[in-house]
């Protein structure tokens, strides 16, 4: 790997490596520039450093504790982000459906949320050029939205216990369903010049770290492209500041390596933290937010579980979790509520399980013994839906200060209305599904998933942290790229958008300079 | 419905000396099936075993040591100050709010029976973690930590532990560790595959 002088002003340096950061820092690199990443956890070796063991690979979940606030506290931890080589994407668990063109406008739709300062026509040819890159494996052709220049390039994994059942159980009440396109090989893959990648072996531990790198996270992805074209990648890098100059341009990222502190010098800045950490590095900095939108506008999906128990064995543990979907609910008919959501069958694995199982319900003691007994009886269904942004919803600094001395984040989160009618809707149909799949002792679990918005995208400055190009308003050298920009929280698992933001990001990057250095001529 | 086949055709360990457990794996599970000290770093002697008490009944486990290593996983992780990422932000940070809930509990203990919990008999034990999980235990011990939020991290962060051990996973008969060389047979009906693959059973 080519390595960067702290003193060198490199072109850019990317900071975070997760869905955000590893598809731009592929293409800066590749177009010549020298760029260095700063990632704040380690590079992994998956086939030495990851075992099939949960509580061994907590290790993957970002470790700074974040505070939980608000009537529907987020928990964090397992769910919502990562850290290593990959960020979040090395727990993901590489569900790859797309948003519909519907849902980058929901304002002009139903009169609330944000509509996108861009369309789904933009981000086509992205997710295109993503599902090809990443071997996406997938049905051909997918049965809902707009009709594709080219279906997925491999066939869609077997299905699993749960994707079976929750077929069984739609089947009957006529929904349509489909297996899921998933970031996951379902056969080995050659590409230039990563090589070839593994086929996946149903292992089922997507959420607690891939071994063989059949999971198209990005440490085995756009990762060694960026390495291939020149990028450096420097892990266990904790960006602590942004230094600006007088003009208001950020000249070099300060960060904690190890404990100590370093410099890198740069020209251009890319912010790809995800939206708890690139909100809470801006707010603590006092940068980028002229508009006081920093932090404002936190969203997560609408993603109740609904479990239960099964005649035949599961064995929840096996097979990619998510194998079923149905989109059929993208607007539902009658519905008292906007947007929309879409369903999915759960695998599990045991320590997460029996994590839900408690928190939700509160059994303990032999009765907690008892129903454990039935995990390979065990399959789950989910949704994700829509979640509009509101006032009393975001993210701010704490009095509290971390490990290194910066204050901790604290999240406000409460359901409105919207959410819990949705919630109320899928629950009802998904209970129904799951009688007619033949479950017993059903019991469900609200909760939110994917932590969305923070640093709005927008083409007011007065209302949007960055431009419709994803840079900020405020400073001229600053992109931010991560979950953070969506203006609405979509309908839909969030990285497959996240990268296919990023690639337009770099092309839009990529533009500007050109012309910037064309004016300078 | 077709209640837990005996899983007789191997046990754990015999699982970790096969090629159906991956190198990594194998690591992590002989360390954790070690015999650990468990002596407590971080809490104090009475309150360690008023903890590991608390871990016995949420986890059913009669067998003394095993609700003492859950007890002792809490308190190495309180010990090095470690976080799992996130907290309920109405409640003090994690090593306040151990050590001001189970000295509250020893509190309730002692204004409603006048004795340490650890004395009291297992009804009362029982009667007063149901009162704090309904958060009715009351008293200004309890003003500091919220009795019904510490209830439910404690649980999560036992069961959480509990069910990282192999005795409990070969229990509900969990073969996920033994995927070294993946599963083929992963939908319905799964007798096929049953036959193949070592099922768990309890250890020697």
């Amino acid at each position: 790997m080519k390595t960067y002088a702290n003193k060198e002003i490199v072109d850019a340096v990317v900071i975070g490596t997760g869905a955000g950061g590893s598809p731009l820092l592929a293409k800066l690199s590749a177009a010549g520039m020298k760029v260095v990443a700063l990632e704040a956890g380690p590079y992994w070796n998956p086939a030495v450093d990851f075992a099939s063991d949960e509580r061994e690979q907590n290790k993957l979940y970002w470790p700074h504790e974040r505070l939980s606030a608000g009537a529907d506290p987020i928990i964090f931890g397992r769910n919502n982000s990562g850290t290593g080589v990959g960020g979040s994407t090395l727990h993901y668990t590489a569900y790859m459906p797309r948003p519909h063109p519907e849902d980058f406008m929901l304002y002009t739709e139903a009169g609330v949320s944000a509509d996108w300062p861009l369309t789904y026509y933009d981000l086509e040819r992205y997710y295109d050029e993503l599902e090809w890159f990443l071997g996406i494996s997938g049905p051909t052709p997918y049965p809902w939205g707009p009709a594709r220049k080219r279906g997925y390039p491999l066939a869609a994994l077997p299905l699993n216990a749960p994707a079976q059942l929750m077929e069984k159980g739609c089947r009957t009440l006529g929904i349509r369903t489909s297996p899921a396109a998933n970031a996951a090989l379902s056969a080995a893959y050659y590409q230039e010049p990563i090589g070839w990648r593994h086929a996946c072996t149903n292992r089922g531990f997507c959420e607690a770290g891939c071994n063989n790198g059949a999971k198209a996270s990005m440490d085995v992805t756009f990762i060694p492209l960026a390495v291939h074209h020149g990028a450096e990648i420097r892990p266990a890098c904790f960006v602590t500041e942004l230094e600006e100059d007088r003009s208001g341009r950020i000249t070099a990222v300060a960060y904690l390596q190890n404990g100590k502190q370093q410099k890198q010098l740069c020209k251009w800045i890319f912010l790809c933290a995800g939206a708890i950490e690139t909100p809470r590095l801006l707010l603590y900095n006092k940068m980028a937010n002229s508009s006081n939108q920093v932090g404002r506008n936190f969203m997560a999906h609408t993603s109740l579980q609904l479990w239960g128990e099964f005649e035949e064995e599961t064995h929840p543990y096996k097979g990619i979790p998510g194998g079923l979907i149905s989109e059929d609910t993208l607007r539902p008919h009658g519905a008292d509520f906007a947007s929309g959501y879409l369903v999915q069958s759960i695998g599990v694995l045991p320590v997460t399980y029996a994590s839900t199982l408690v928190r939700t319900t509160g059994l303990w003691g032999a009765a907690l013994r008892e129903r454990m007994q039935q995990y390979n009886h065990v399959a789950g269904i989910n949704m994700h839906g829509d979640c509009l942004p509101q006032p009393g919803n975001f993210l701010a600094l704490s009095d509290e200060q971390d490990d290194m001395g910066l204050p901790k984040p604290v999240v406000y989160f409460s359901n409105g209305d919207n959410e819990k009618r949705m919630a109320a809707h899928a629950k009802a149909l998904m209970t129904r599904i799951w009688e007619a799949a033949g479950a017993r002792h059903i019991w469900s679990n609200m909760r939110n998933a994917h932590t969305i918005g923070t640093c709005r995208m927008g083409t007011d400055p007065a209302l949007s942290v960055v431009n419709s190009e994803g840079r900020s308003h405020d400073i001229p050298n600053l992109y931010i790229c991560d979950n953070s920009i969506f203006p609405s929280a979509l309908r839909v698992n969030p990285s497959l958008t996240i990268m296919a933001l990023s690639l337009r990001t770099a092309d839009l990057f990529l533009a500007h300079s050109k012309r910037l250095e064309n004016a300078s001529l | 419905m077709s209640h837990n086949k005996p899983h007789q055709l191997a046990t754990t360990r015999q699982l970790l000396d096969s090629a159906l457990v991956s190198t990594a794996t194998k690591a992590v599970l002989e360390d954790r099936l070690q015999e650990k000290q468990t002596a407590p770093a971080f809490l104090d002697a009475a309150s360690f075993r008023l903890l590991t008490i608390l871990c016995r009944h949420l986890l059913a486990e009669e067998d003394g040591t095993r609700a003492a290593r859950v007890a002792a996983d809490i308190d190495a992780r309180l010990a090095a100050n470690k976080s799992n990422g996130w907290r309920y932000q109405q409640m003090p940070a994690d090593r306040d709010a151990y050590a001001l809930a189970l000295k509250a509990m020893d509190e309730t203990a002692r204004s409603n029976y006048q004795h340490a919990f650890a004395d009291l008999s297992t009804d009362k034990q029982l009667a007063l973690l149901h009162q704090l999980q309904k958060g009715e235990t009351g008293g200004e011990y309890w003003n500091k930590v919220s009795p019904l939020k510490f209830f439910e991290e404690l649980l999560c962060e036992a069961t959480e532990l509990y069910y990282s051990y192999p005795y409990a996973l070969e229990e509900i008969g969990f073969a996920g560790i033994a995927d070294a060389q993946g599963w083929k047979e992963i939908g319905l009906p799964q007798e096929k595959e049953e036959d193949k693959q070592p099922a768990i059973t309890q250890l020697p």
